[in-house]
């Protein structure tokens, strides 16, 4: 599996850097004694700036972290004037820093290494080897160091692996640069590390070792230290939450910035750590990024010894020999307590209660749910989009006139139209009288300036010109009087194709529906549950709508999300405004406002998740669930195939469907989505009449 | 009551796993004996309408219970061999939902579910999870959801296994309680769990009925086939090769070995000898 994993890595690696353009330093310097010179400069320039932002009172404030930042900037650069870093051919290196996914297959590989160890788990082989005489604190300590062994082997084949295929890649020798100073690969000149690019690597490598290794052992003392495996994967996953969510969320010149930095997530997920010179505020101090790291795996380190011995006086405690800990008795004492309120409860559930206990708690629902949120909302871009001048003015224009246009919209252009004109027959009369010598090429400059400073007015106009003749035709061909309405926002909310969103809804449905009906013959309980009273028709039906609220549910997600991102980076206005409004929606042959088009595109979205999730329900009468889950897999191939640049069998991709609106986009056809959700739901329709007769009738 | 089964036969391509079955059950305990692929769980499964049949009637009171669909299902408890249960599920959750199939209302449901598990002995691991039972448990939970509609039809598919000596005669003992007023149809391969509580037996080979009635009368018919002789520990080989031992015993003369034959042995001494219903399982089965 991990040669698996690797192999696949570096195949992955070799393929994103295929088409990209770098210049390597030798191009970009020219010669060892500029490269050496702006180094100087650079370092020079950063000790000054240091002094002198020192000498400004609201930053020189004694005790006061600006002046102590300034501070600690000055002396570790003046440790930096006399280095001299060497001009080389550097870009495999940069490239190897910038690609960021290594980070997730090491991270793949330190969770397969700890799944390997959970067969321990299980109650008779745990007990054997509690038994033993270096059944625990030996073995805990031999296992912590085999952990981190495999920390540095994964790091070591994974990074390294990368790294030599990127030099085998641009042709350079690796070992060559060695005994560099580090500030000779141009991405480090901010670095104030006086040493050489080999101890750099080596402390790069030790850096990854200890942050994985950190990593698995909280994977793997939380997976032994909680019996229940969803609440076991719970805790991790809600580890994983909140440490994702404090890395998105808090900006890493904010004055918590510590909480920024002492997170695992960005240690693990970035090498900005490595790449970029930052002080970490601390009480008033100003700290490098190390501290903060190493104090991380410090303090995590300490909180797992102490809890995996503290698990281990709850669960083994010795009472002949030591004195049990009156809070293992309270606390076991609670947790059954818990444990019968629990159990009671789960007695008081209806029918369909019951029904959909199996699905989220037995068959772990809840996870796939936890799961399918977390990748949508990592996948989701919340950063505020860059908007040209012209795009600006535009929005700023549309919320003024938002409806039908009127005569002061139409006047407004006139007039910004005419200045531009006006703008324009200056500018070229200017060009001619400097040909002619009457004016200096100063005045040429200066007319030049303004003409280019109307660059954003000029293609504003343009684009308005083109809107209103659209919004003209609409009026005079289809008799709709459109409205002037921002189609950036619209834009986002109905051409944002994310295929890893996509997929991730159709495992989803697979994972959570293929268990309805084919749990109860994997456990053997079919047959009995058949032969009862209500076991046939009436549980059926309680199945079936147990598939589509799923579904639904796995739908709304993703709207929500769709929707909360689109409203969070643009504002949805203009929602009563006819939807042929907007040009990229104009193949819409019937005639509503844009809200009412997007709950039906999201609508039909629903009724395509649903029918989907029926399908499978049905399925799971006929075929183990494993099947399933194959068939949807196999059904996620072409996109998967598209992702990394292979579109074969694009147009055959089932996934597509479920991106109702970019699909719709894509054929420009309304009737086309909508007869391919009719054909769906033919097939689901048939499959439930299908599955009823199997599941009803001997 | 009566439920009558008319020439019942079943597939599973090519192979006949049931022929032509025809039997009559009253109320009482009827033991279905048979060796593993006999046809005891194709029966069962006929008769909890869990598979298709290819021909063939069974019927309840004078209906086909293709016909009676739900209302037959309704007077029938039935305890499948496997030990499948929902390990997440309390066994008081579990009964809970089995009621909730069995169509009880909520208070009759708590009322039964009570008093089921005061007489299967699982009262105080009511709230416990099921995952946690001993094989024991397990089979002590499904013989009482079995019985949670009070049915007129009792179907019970080897009820004791995996289940050590104790719990069987618990069991068995149970079973042989409530059997009065209800038809229960106990399928096994283990001879001891029919041989105290059954009313019929009914032998089942290569999907066929092959013999049936009393206890007594079984062990009468073959009564003539059963001997006992004594053998030399050098011979014993040869005496298993050639007839089914159904006992061997030390004596202070040597061995005694108890054999079914269809003809009295030859070159040896010996005696008739107590026919019982293992006796008749090696006669058939062996």
């Amino acid at each position: 599996m991990l040669v698996f994993l690797l192999a696949f890595q570096l195949f992955f690696y070799l393929y994103t850097i295929e088409n990209k353009q770098f210049y390597d330093g030798l191009e970009t310097y020219g010669s060892q004694e500029q490269f050496e010179k702006d180094y100087y400069a650079y370092v020079d320039k950063t000790i000054k700036h240091a002094d002198s932002m020192g000498s400004i009172s609201i930053f020189g404030e004694l005790d006061s972290f600006s002046k102590a930042n300034l501070e600690k900037t000055k002396y570790d650069f003046l440790k930096m004037i006399n280095v001299k870093p060497v001009l080389f051919e550097d870009e495999y290196f940069i490239r190897f820093f910038e690609y960021s996914y290594t980070h997730i297959f090491v991270l793949l590989a330190g969770i397969i290494v700890v799944l390997t160890l959970v067969d321990e788990k299980k109650p008779g082989i745990r007990n054997i080897i509690f038994a033993s005489k270096n059944g625990r604190s030996y073995l805990f300590i031999h296992k912590a160091s085999a952990l981190f062994l495999w920390s540095g082997c994964i790091s070591l084949l994974f990074y390294g692996g990368t790294l030599l295929v990127s030099a085998f890649k641009y042709e350079h020798n690796l070992f060559e640069c060695f005994l560099y100073p580090m500030q000779s690969i141009r991405m480090f000149t901010g670095i104030p590390w006086k040493i050489n690019i080999g101890t750099f690597l080596l402390l790069f490598w030790l850096y990854r070792t200890i942050t994985l290794f950190v990593i698995i052992f909280i994977i793997w003392t939380i997976l032994f230290c909680i019996d229940n495996l969803m609440v076991s994967v719970g805790s991790i996953g809600t580890i994983g939450l909140i440490s994702f969510v404090l890395y998105i969320l808090i900006p890493h010149n904010h004055p918590l910035n510590i909480l920024y930095y002492g997170n695992l997530w960005y240690q693990m997920a970035s090498n900005d750590f490595i790449t970029k010179y930052q002080n970490i505020y601390f009480f008033s101090n100003a700290v490098g990024k190390e501290v903060i790291v190493i104090a991380t795996w410090g303090i995590w380190l300490v909180v797992l010894f102490v809890l995996n011995i503290l698990m281990s006086e709850y669960k083994y405690p010795c009472k002949s020999i030591h004195k049990t800990f009156a809070f293992t008795e309270k606390t076991k004492a609670l947790f059954r307590k818990i444990k019968r309120i629990y159990r009671k409860t789960q007695e008081k559930l209806s029918l369909q209660a019951l029904e959909l206990y199996k699905i989220l708690i037995t068959q772990k629902g809840l996870l796939i749910y936890a799961a399918i949120i977390f990748i949508i909302f990592s996948s989701t871009e919340y950063k505020e989009q860059l908007t040209t001048g012209s795009q600006k003015l535009f929005v700023d224009f549309v919320s003024r006139y938002e409806g039908v246009p009127s005569e002061a919209s139409y006047a407004e252009l006139i007039e910004l139209e005419k200045f531009l004109e006006e703008l324009e027959a200056g500018y070229v009369q200017a060009m001619e009288d400097y040909a002619n010598e009457k004016i200096t090429e100063r005045e040429l400059w200066a007319w030049n300036t303004k003409y280019d400073l109307y660059e954003s007015e000029r293609y504003f106009l343009k684009t308005m010109k083109g809107y209103n003749g659209y919004l003209s035709e609409l009026s005079s061909f289809r008799g709709i009087e459109g409205w002037y309405v921002n189609h950036l926002s619209y834009n986002h909310l109905f051409m944002n194709k994310n295929a890893i969103i996509d997929i991730v809804i159709l495992l989803g449905i697979v994972l959570l529906c293929s268990g309805i009906f084919a749990y109860d013959k994997q456990y053997g309980v079919e047959s009995m549950v058949r032969a009862s009273a209500e076991g046939r028709q009436k549980l059926f039906k309680i199945k079936m709508v147990m598939s589509i609220v799923l579904s639904c549910v796995i739908a709304f997600v993703a709207i929500i999300f769709e929707m909360s991102n689109t409203t969070y980076l643009y504002k949805l206005s203009g929602l009563t405004a006819p939807v042929q409004s907007l040009s990229l929606l104009s193949f819409v042959p019937f005639s509503c406002s844009i809200g009412t088009f997007i709950v039906i595109v999201y609508a039909l979205k629903t009724l395509t998740i649903c029918f989907i999730g029926m399908i499978v329900a049905m399925l799971s009468i006929f075929v183990k669930q494993k099947v399933a889950i194959g068939i949807a897999i196999i059904l996620c191939v072409p996109d998967l195939l598209s992702m990394i640049g292979i579109p074969l069998f694009e147009n055959v991709s089932i996934v597509r469907v479920l991106s109702t609106s970019v699909f719709m986009l894509e054929t420009k056809s309304f009737e086309h989505v909508l007869c391919i959700l009719i054909g769906i739901g033919v097939v689901a329709i048939t499959s439930v009449f299908v599955g009823h007769k199997k599941w009803c009738y001997s | 009551m009566k439920l009558e089964i008319k020439n019942l036969s079943k597939n599973y391509g090519k192979i006949q796993a049931l022929k032509n079955v025809s039997l009559t059950l009253s109320p009482g305990i009827y033991g279905l004996l048979g060796p593993n692929g006999a046809g005891k769980s194709t029966l069962i499964n006929l008769l909890t309408d869990n598979v298709k049949r290819e021909s063939g009637e069974i019927h309840f009171d004078g209906q086909e219970i293709l016909k009676m669909g739900k209302e037959y299902r309704a007077i029938l408890g039935y305890m499948p061999q496997q030990q499948g249960c929902y390990e997440d599920f309390s066994a008081g959750a579990f009964l809970m939902y089995i009621c909730k199939l069995k169509g009880l209302s909520k208070k009759e449901s708590l009322k039964k579910i009570d008093e089921i598990l005061s007489v299967v002995n699982l009262s105080e691991y009511r709230n416990e999870r099921i995952g946690g039972f001993s094989g024991g448990m397990k089979q002590r939970l499904l013989l009482a959801q079995s019985l949670l509609n009070d049915p007129k039809i009792l179907i019970l598919d080897e009820p004791t296994a995996g289940v050590d000596p104790q719990e069987r005669i618990n069991i068995r003992n149970f079973i042989s309680e409530i059997a009065s007023d209800k038809i229960v149809l106990l399928a096994t391969h283990i001879v001891s769990d029919v041989e105290a509580v059954a009313k019929e037996i009914v032998l089942m080979k290569h999907g066929e009925i092959i013999g049936q009635g009393t206890p007594y009368k079984l062990i009468k018919d073959i009564q003539a086939n059963v001997y006992e002789i004594k053998v030399e520990q050098e011979r014993l080989y040869d005496i298993q090769s050639n007839y089914a031992v159904s006992n061997l015993r030390h004596t202070e003369q040597g061995l005694v070995a108890k054999i079914i034959a269809k003809e009295p042995p030859s070159n040896v001494i010996f005696e008739k000898a107590q026919a019982n219903l293992e006796d008749v399982y090696l006669y058939h089965f062996n």
